[in-house]
């Protein structure tokens, strides 16, 4: 399934980056001749099957292709230099989103139509109503250059990626904590909840042992599509806080018309994301006894 | 005292009134008022509603109301007036000219630098201390574009106290010649020295949301870009539906082979990281409104396809669609009669939820560049422009930003509402 999806997305990109209106080479200084060259330098003067199956035969090879924009330096390479600071940013965001998330969809739920409650419902709503890319520059506002408290520019420093990260972790951290209140609150109506209380267990230990373990088994099943709206949402906490990683690199390769590193980059976005979802099936496979008794059952 | 005992003599028999018993009282709640009934009790619901009207409402007569006031239009220009608040104010700006005399650790101005606060001043040495009031390059929306300067010497011996004097004392000298000057203070506080320009502030009421680097009227665009973003949204999140629910009805309706492939088809859709293609689709087509509709439609159906399958699926084996069946009705009568409008519900709600999430990716696609062309002003657009001037102009990007996430609260909660009422599953 996850091949023949891949194998969907890079014939998609293929087809679409080449029903583009005008190729690279149209700048109007450039000699026919010099155009000529450079179109048979990049393989676009044979016919387009030709290319297709050169193009997937790199591609099974791991080579994503050369950029025009910048000769000589291939995709892979620039994926190889910039995306380390992408995931940089983008595990941090995913650790602040589930930590707080999971602890405030329990806090709410515990306190179940009470303040904390209604706090953390808030909290939800505005973090799906203000996209990240009017949070960002607010956060960068307020506490980067009125308080002062931190660069509003990421540099070398662990500071200087807490505001990206939490701009880039907020949505998320809603779709969480919304989540987890809800199943905490289905748990917490269990038999066995009532079972834990009447054996006089503490408070802390029914939540620890008992309520967490079984409310947070959906969660993982929301991180793949997570894992995707983070990647999606680096592209323009980047450029907010001006990181070095992908996602700009993205944004300009789209300006610039750089066919392979567009292709490039959606592709390993795309790879990405979906190995990203398949590990999260394997290992909720894993953890959730539920599925493998059902599973042999099945048998 | 009233006499509790009762006699058998008390009751009579009033015999029985079958036509009563078989009479209906109240008359019967459809599924649409039983839900009108349960929305309207939802506060928070019906809030979110008024507001959308409010602003879907503003956004249709906003931009008249300007035109017929002002004349303005959301492209017409007017490089004189770049760039204006909504709360007016002409206190100049202030910035450091020449010192020799103190050292500080940070430099913080207000967004219009009318107001310099300099944190933890260290005396340095004797020398020149000097500040520039006004700078034209900045100034253009106050109209006079005059310049200043104070400069003043400072010796060996004086404090903080001293210079803080001289400093006024000159600025004072400067405006008693020169009212137009309107003047400034400098005070030191703890390790601060705080210095601020004075000024009247007034509300701008020709431009009642103040205007862009461009000199274009806010208030215009933000409607104006209103009604494209409200546009873009309704337009695709219809087609979107109807899409879903033609493709989505065939596969739940026919079931078998059929529904297996074209759910396999959703499927593997599914998992395309739908903003990558979005992008990708995008620079395929020249920006505008029509292909971000477009682009956003075919990256958008497959959730209500599969919500309506799913729908359909459930329905389709209760026991009204059997009986309607076997008493002989075609299945024309069984889509239309039964499975659409049952089916609606869940449709509406996630109609409701699609659109705050087609505006977002409208904003989103603004922001990275691809959203409608120039003279055009979705609130992507709006946003992405005031991101770039936000601190020196903040009102640019807070205005659309209250709109955007406005919209966005508002049809959240809504759709939870909604939920909350059409949804037959969560009934009590």
């Amino acid at each position: 399934m996850a091949v023949l999806t891949l194998w969907v997305i890079s014939t998609l990109t293929f087809i679409l980056m080449h029903a583009l209106p005008n190729d690279p080479f149209t700048d109007p200084k450039l000699k026919p001749e010099v155009k000529q060259a450079l179109r048979v330098k990049y393989g676009l003067d044979k016919p387009r099957s030709e290319q297709y199956l050169i193009y997937m035969k790199n591609l099974i090879k791991g080579d994503l292709g050369t950029s025009i924009k910048y000769p000589g330096r291939s995709v892979t390479d620039m994926i190889k230099q910039s995306f380390p600071k992408s995931f940089s940013l983008g595990w941090r965001a995913l650790v602040i989103a589930v930590i707080f998330g999971v602890i405030l969809g329990i806090i709410a739920a515990l306190n179940h139509q009470r303040t904390w409650d209604y706090l953390s419902i808030f909290i939800a709503i505005i973090g799906v109503s203000i996209p990240s890319i009017i949070l960002g520059p607010i956060l960068a506002y307020v506490f980067g250059v009125k308080l002062g408290w931190f660069p509003v520019t990421v540099d070398k420093t662990q500071w200087s990626l807490i505001l990206p990260s939490i701009t880039l972790a907020l949505s998320s951290l809603a779709t969480i904590s919304r989540l987890m209140r809800t199943t905490t609150l289905e748990v917490l109506g269990q038999d066995y909840i009532s079972t834990a209380k009447s054996k006089g267990l503490a408070r802390f230990q029914i939540v620890w042992k008992h309520v967490l373990r079984n409310a947070i088994m959906p969660i993982i099943t929301v991180l793949g599509p997570l894992f995707a709206a983070l990647i999606t949402g680096s592209i323009v906490v980047e450029k907010i806080f001006a990181v070095a990683g992908l996602g700009e690199y993205f944004v300009s390769t789209i300006t610039e018309q750089d066919y392979p590193m567009i292709m490039g980059i959606t592709i390993f976005y795309a790879t990405l994301i979906i190995t990203s979802m398949l590990a999260v099936d394997i290992i909720y496979g894993l953890i959730d006894p539920r599925l493998k008794i059902s599973g042999e059952g099945g048998k | 005292m009233i006499n509790t005992q009762l006699d058998k003599d008390d009751f009579r028999h009033i015999g029985k009134n079958l036509k009563a018993a078989g009479e209906i009282k109240r008359p019967s709640l459809s599924y649409w008022k039983d839900a009108y009934r349960r929305l309207k009790k939802n506060k928070i619901a019906i809030t979110s509603f008024l507001i959308l009207i409010f602003l879907i409402l503003m956004s249709l007569v906003g931009p008249i109301i300007t035109k017929s006031l002002y004349g303005h239009t959301y492209e017409k220009q007017n490089l004189a007036e770049q760039n204006q608040t909504p709360i007016m104010s002409n206190a100049r700006s202030i910035s450091l000219l020449s010192n020799e005399v103190f050292k500080y650790e940070k430099y913080i101005p207000n967004y219009r630098k009318s107001k310099v606060i300099l944190r933890k001043v260290q005396l340095q040495s004797a020398g020149q201390v000097g500040f520039k009031i006004g700078n034209q390059a900045e100034e253009s929306w106050q109209g006079d574009k005059k310049e200043y300067q104070i400069v003043v010497d400072i010796v060996d011996t004086d404090t903080w106290g001293s210079i803080v004097d001289k400093l006024n004392k000159e600025s004072e000298e400067i405006l008693a010649k020169d009212s137009d000057f309107r003047g400034i203070t400098f005070e030191k506080k703890g390790s601060n020295l705080i210095i601020e320009t004075k000024g009247v502030k007034w509300f701008n009421s020709k431009h009642w949301f103040g205007t862009d680097e461009f000199g274009r009227d806010l208030f215009t665009r933000l409607w104006e870009g209103g009604r494209i973003s409200f546009f873009i949204a309704f337009i695709s999140v219809f087609i979107t539906s109807i899409f879903g629910i033609v493709y989505g009805g065939i596969s739940g309706y026919i079931g078998g082979r059929v529904d297996d492939i074209l759910m396999r088809i959703v499927e593997i859709l599914m998992t395309v990281p739908d903003m990558l293609y979005t992008i990708l689709l995008l620079t395929v087509m020249n920006p505008g409104i029509k292909p971000i509709s477009i682009v956003l439609i075919v990256t958008g159906w497959m959730g209500t396809a599969r919500i309506v399958r799913g729908e359909v699926m459930r329905l389709k084996h209760s026991e009204y669609v059997v009986a309607s069946k076997t008493l002989g009705a075609d299945s024309k009568r069984i889509i239309l009669k039964h499975l659409i409008p049952n089916a609606m519900g869940p449709i509406i709600v996630d109609m409701t939820m699609m659109i705050p999430k087609m505006i977002f990716a409208e904003a989103f696609l603004s922001f990275i560049g691809l959203g409608v062309p120039v003279p055009f002003a979705s609130w992507g657009v709006l946003a992405n422009q005031g991101a770039k001037i936000f601190r020196q102009f903040p009102h640019q990007l807070i205005i659309p930003a209250i709109a955007i996430s406005l919209t966005m609260l508002a049809f959240n909660l809504l759709g939870d509402g909604l939920r909350d009422a059409l949804d037959p599953r969560l009934r009590k």
